[in-house]
């Protein structure tokens, strides 16, 4: 604790670039890391310092602590941020960066061990008296747990303990393929996570991903800043975010709220952190797991608040108290982000490379763009491909999907195959303008969600303009002069 | 010569000719003049990779090299031959493997300086004819590739 | 300028005749030029085929750009030779645009008689080539002939401007630094092989091209060497073995391309640069010249009215247009260039004589191109005149026209008559291109005062000698005078003999004089400032 005076960002692209901004409002001094491939990054210009890291894999050199908490000491950085991803629920490192005597901008290190254990997690919140889902982990006793599996009845999700994201989850429709998708559900989390430990968890029907934001002094004082919806997904990624989360009945609403509140109250919750749920047709919600850090969608919640999140995590490093009571968190308006992925919607999602020959982002009144590239930059396969991300807020969801739908339109980016218009045609999606949806939107409306096929006139524009991009392998032909050009096909 | 692009997977022809005019703006986008219209788009080209930004849709569109599927074009002959007496230095490749456009083939020696063949297309070597420390003359056959199916 | 103001009464009667008449005059002109190039034997259309060679046009098809104009020089040569057997004198030549470039074509037409040359080719070749020499212009030779037609050779090989000087312009136009290519498709034989040797750049096609001075039966008769055509002198023996040519195609169609290719690389034209602005289309209708050209050589008509529809916005600034009034003098724009014009509206006086001179002087100094628009019966002859010196009147128009050094363009409009062909820059003036119209005609004197005239001789002669002659006997001596005089002055005969470089339709006037000055301004014109002598 104590005032912080510099600030080192354990991360790279949009979320790196965006810490850097409020740390200059408050007037702190930044320290950026770079792998040699993020040389060109927007993030290494805007720090104060920037320093180069190595590592066996680009990846891995963002994951070197050691490399990074010598870089804090030797730059006399006093506090680290780790963003999203990478170190930032890496307990060791937090504890690592206390222990050097650099401020670790986030919860506790038990806390995120915790919570970082999905079995132990969910056996926290269901002691504490919260809802989860009925599950059952796969320990020694293999059939105990397919007994107990086909308990809690089909179909049933199979998920990593160690992780999620989507890698070592398996749905299983019947207990005859139970077998099969528990080998491969188990070695797919062995290979992402190191740890094969798989619990299953009952299929919810037509499931909502809602999360709740909150922020802990540490000491059991926890406020929640509203809701988040993240159904809109694919394969488990989240593409589309919304705050407030449309047609939620108002007294469900405040007892997801309560509920949140109440875990991370009873977990003496430090910093910012997101308690997420699956919330049934029922109307029965249940705990999924809980981020112990800044997540990727926080924009929606800064925009209905007015509050910016990582100066409220800096407030809280600094001070361990809330700056807000619960009373004074008012929410106003709606507002949506999308996710703009460096992947080939239109050919399976494919993760695109290239370079970006041109990149624009798209303004107006209520945008937010948070970008991580910059035009002439190599997108590269070695990290995360996502680009940027963009928020459109609004007086009202109607409002806000509008200039979202604008804004997209807007967005141009060249070089890269992306999923900007996939991102179009699910805003302009009558089942996503009418709310209610969940997380299968995507994959039930995938046929609707292709794209038109190019009509004849469109294709002629495209050949004159590709002819005029340049001269191609065979140079094109000179014009004819005057007046041959102006007496055009004639013989005598 | 025709110019040729792939658009969606298909590909199209279009003649090199046309009066239609490309007008680059300050700000990133350009209008294209064509047909009696104007049309704004964003455009960007790559090496033969063109990327296109029109009502709110990006396109990708790869221009083909017309040679590369010319018909009337085809080597006459598979067989690379010697340019001048020389000997055979070594040989990379047997009958049977097949080879990429650009691949070396066999390096020989010819007046003090070596030359590599290699490969004028992709391909299956049918022959090699020569093995290393063979001795030729002007115009033998060195390597051939099997003939292109029609 | 102001656009001339036009008196045709375009729903009259005379309008109505002269148009129906024309109409049957071009009909019958389109109808011969369509025969005489499209009309083949199908056994030699077969032949071809089974050679896997492209008809001539089809080779052009493929050569010149898409959408420009080709302007075809004396498509109907031979017409009236060799028993019509040799349409076009077996070959096509033009003007046309290649890879964005102006350039002359000369094609073999292998369709007729394989390509052969008769005396007439050969004369069509070399003006082809004195086209590309006075003007500059680069030549592309599509060769595909069968060389000399033997039994004609005393008219084909030995005089000046026979054979020999097809080559000879070639070596000529490669000293002027005016570049050539030529694509083999067929057999370059003797002669033949001269043209893609003499090329700077020669693309020949595996399998039909071939280049030697002796095919393999000559080769076989002279040293008994047995031979066969490729192994003469085919693709691969030039490419590679003997570097007579540079390019091997594998098709006519890659060969073409290939000539395409190097055409864009030839040196960018320095054009002379003489006033230019838009062009605008003509204010009246080109195809009101149909009824104005009368239906009878000895109708009058008002040339002003035939420049109308010639020009840009039919506007005319006519010089001195109170004197010398049976010649229109005057400026006008044609595809946007400043050209002169001396027009004929009725024999040429001596005010009209020195008119002309004057007006010619003007525009040899300001750099103004001259176009004559012929219609002439001749200088006006009798007593008076003679004492006015219209001789020597005449002698300075001709002097004038003769050393303008502005290119001089020609169209025969419809007489041309003794020494009024002289004074308006006939064929032995140099204008750089002459066109006729259909029914044009040109001859000595009037073929129906002609053949008074030598009726009339035969007549005084018999009369010398005691004999008197019956009207019938009198029409029998005079008739076949008549028609053999008709015959040979009118306009298909010219073209046939190569007096002019084609036939064309009237409405197509404006296109081809473009055209043409365009191709003229690829040769220096020099500056030469003087004082106008005011004759």
């Amino acid at each position: 604790m104590g005032k912080i005076t510099k600030v080192l960002i354990a991360n790279r692209g949009e979320i790196a670039l965006r810490i850097i901004r409020t740390l200059d409002g408050l007037n702190i001094a930044s320290v950026a890391v770079y792998h040699a491939l993020d040389a060109d990054a927007p993030h290494v210009a805007a720090a104060g310092e920037a320093v180069e890291i190595i590592g066996d894999t680009p990846v891995g050199a963002y994951l070197d602590s050691t490399q990074i908490l010598r870089i804090a000491w030797e730059t006399g950085a006093d506090a680290i941020h780790p963003g999203y991803g990478f170190l930032s629920e890496n307990a060791e490192f937090a504890e690592a960066a206390e222990a050097a005597g650099v401020t670790f901008i986030g919860p506790k290190a038990e806390t995120i061990r915790l919570m970082g254990d999905k079995i132990a997690s969910r056996e926290f919140v269901e002691q504490n008296g919260y809802p989860i889902a009925p599950s059952v982990t796969l320990g020694d006793d293999k059939e105990a747990f397919k007994q107990a599996a086909k308990k809690i009845g089909f179909p049933l999700l199979l998920k990593a303990s160690a992780g999620g994201g989507g890698k070592g989850m398996q749905i299983v429709e019947a207990a005859k393929d139970l077998d099969g998708k528990i080998a491969l559900a188990a070695s797919e989390a062995e290979r992402a996570f190191g740890d094969g430990t798989l619990y299953a968890e009952k299929l919810i029907e037509r499931p909502r991903h809602i999360e709740v934001q909150v922020l802990g002094d540490g000491k059991g004082g926890v406020i929640h800043l509203g809701e988040r919806e993240c159904s809109i997904q694919r394969r488990f990624q989240k593409v589309i975010e919304e705050a407030s989360a449309p047609g939620l009945e108002d007294g469900l609403r405040k007892r997801i709220h309560e509920t949140a509140v109440g875990i991370a109250k009873a977990a003496k919750y430090r910093n910012a952190g997101t308690v997420e749920f699956i919330l049934g047709a029922d109307g029965e919600f249940y705990f999924l797991e809980m981020n112990t850090r800044l997540q990727v969608e926080h924009p929606v919640t800064e925009e209905i608040t007015g509050l910016d999140l990582v100066a409220e995590q800096i407030v809280l490093a600094e001070t361990g108290k809330l700056a807000h009571k619960q009373k004074d968190i008012a929410f106003r308006g709606h507002a949506i982000e999308a996710r703009l992925y460096a992947e080939d919607a239109d050919n399976g999602f494919l993760p695109a490379t290239g370079p970006l020959l041109a990149f624009k982002a798209p303004e107006g009144e209520g945008l937010r763009f948070d970008g991580g590239v910059e035009e002439g930059q190599e997108v590269s396969s070695a990290f995360d491909p996502m680009l940027a991300k963009l928020t459109a807020f609004g007086d009202d969801r109607s409002q806000a999907i509008e200039r979202l739908i604008e804004a997209l339109k807007q967005t141009v980016c060249l070089g890269v195959a992306t999923n900007v218009d996939f991102l179009s045609r699910v805003a302009a999606h009558p089942a996503f303008r009418a709310g209610g949806y969940d997380t299968g939107f995507i994959a039930a409306h995938a046929d609707e969600l292709q794209p038109e096929p190019i009509g004849e006139d469109v294709l002629e524009i495209l050949l004159t303009a590709a002819q005029l991009s340049g001269k191609g392998p065979i140079a094109p032909p000179l014009a004819a002069p005057e007046p041959y050009a102006s007496i055009g096909e004639w013989r005598n | 010569m025709n110019r040729i692009f792939e658009i969606g997977g298909e590909r199209h022809e279009i003649s090199p000719y046309g009066n239609s005019e490309l007008l680059p703006m300050d700000d990133g986008p350009s209008w294209l003049l064509h047909g009696g219209s104007s049309h704004r788009i964003w455009m960007a080209r790559d090496g033969d990779r063109i990327f296109v930004r029109m009502n709110g849709r990006t396109y990708e569109i790869e221009e083909i090299d017309p040679r590369s599927t010319a018909k009337d074009g085809a080597a006459a002959d598979d067989t690379a031959k010697a340019p001048m007496p020389g000997t055979v230095i070594s040989v990379e490749v047997k009958a049977g493997q097949t080879v990429r456009d650009g691949e070396v083939l066999m390096t020989i020696e010819s007046m003090k300086l070596q030359t590599q063949i290699t490969a004028w297309r992709d391909g299956e070597v049918e022959a090699v004819h020569l093995a290393p420390g063979d001795e030729f003359d002007r115009g033998a056959p060195l390597v051939g590739l099997k003939g292109e199916e029609g | 300028m102001e656009r001339i103001r036009s008196h045709i009464d375009t729903k009259g009667k005379t309008f109505k005749d002269y148009a129906a008449h024309n109409a049957q005059v071009l009909g019958e002109f389109h109808e011969k030029q369509r025969a005489s190039r499209f009309e083949r034997p199908q056994r030699d259309l077969d032949r071809l085929a089974k050679q896997n060679k492209l008809f001539v046009r089809d080779r052009l098809d493929l050569l010149l750009d898409p959408g420009t104009p080709f302007l075809e020089l004396s498509s109907l040569a031979a017409n009236q030779a060799y028993d019509g057997e040799v349409p076009g004198a077996a070959m096509v030549n033009g003007i046309g645009i290649v890879s964005g470039r102006e350039v002359l074509v000369m094609a073999s037409d292998s369709s007729v008689k394989g390509g052969a040359l008769y005396p007439l080719s050969v004369a069509k070749s070399v003006r082809a080539l004195d086209i590309a020499i006075e003007n500059r212009l680069p030549v592309v030779h599509l060769t595909d002939s069968a060389g000399a037609f033997l039994p004609m050779q005393s008219e084909i090989f030995p005089d000046k401007y026979d054979g020999g000087r097809v080559f000879r312009n070639q070596a000529m136009l490669s000293k002027m630094g005016v570049p050539q290519v030529a694509v083999v498709l067929g057999h370059g034989t003797a002669g033949g092989a001269y043209i893609p040797a003499l090329s700077d750049y020669a693309v020949i096609v595996r399998g039909t091209g071939g280049i030697f001075l002796g095919g393999p039966p000559l080769v076989k008769a002279a040293t008994g060497e047995e031979v066969t055509a490729d192994e003469l002198g085919g693709c691969d023996v030039h490419t590679q073995i003997s570097g007579t040519a540079d390019y091997p195609a594998e098709s006519e169609a890659d060969g073409i391309r290939q000539a395409r290719e190097i055409v864009a690389l030839f040196p960018k034209a320095e054009k002379s640069v003489i006033d230019w602005e838009e062009p605008e289309e003509p204010f009246y209708d080109p195809k009101e010249l149909y009824g104005i050209i009368p239906d009878d050589i000895k109708k009058q008509f008002d040339m002003r009215e035939v420049i109308a529809r010639m020009v840009d916005g039919s506007r005319f600034h006519e010089y001195q247009p109170a004197y010398g009034t049976t010649l229109v003098c005057g400026y006008a724009r044609i595809w946007g260039y400043k050209v002169g014009i001396l027009g004929n509206n009725g024999v040429l006086f001596n005010d009209s004589a020195k008119k002309a001179a004057h007006f010619m002087q003007l525009c040899d100094r300001d750099r103004v191109p001259l176009v004559f628009l012929q219609n002439i019966t001749g200088f006006m002859i009798g007593k008076d005149y003679e004492r006015e010196g219209i001789t020597k009147d005449g002698a300075k128009m001709i002097m004038v026209q003769a050393g303008v050094d502005v290119p001089k363009f020609t169209v025969l409009v419809n007489g041309s008559f003794g020494a009024g062909n002289y004074g308006m820059a006939g064929r032995a003036w140099d204008p750089r291109f002459l066109f006729t119209w259909p029914n044009s005609q040109i001859s000595v004197m009037g073929a129906e005062q002609a053949a008074k005239t030598l009726t009339m001789l035969k007549v005084q002669q018999l009369a010398k000698q005691g004999k008197q002659l019956s009207p019938e006997e009198i029409a029998a001596i005079q008739t076949p005078i008549y028609e053999e005089y008709s015959r040979q002055s009118s306009a298909y005969y010219a073209t046939s003999e190569l007096w002019d470089d084609g036939i064309i339709d009237p409405v197509d006037t404006r296109n081809a004089l473009g055209i043409s000055i365009s191709a003229s301004l690829n040769a220096p014109i020099e500056r030469r400032p003087g004082g106008i002598m005011r004759f």
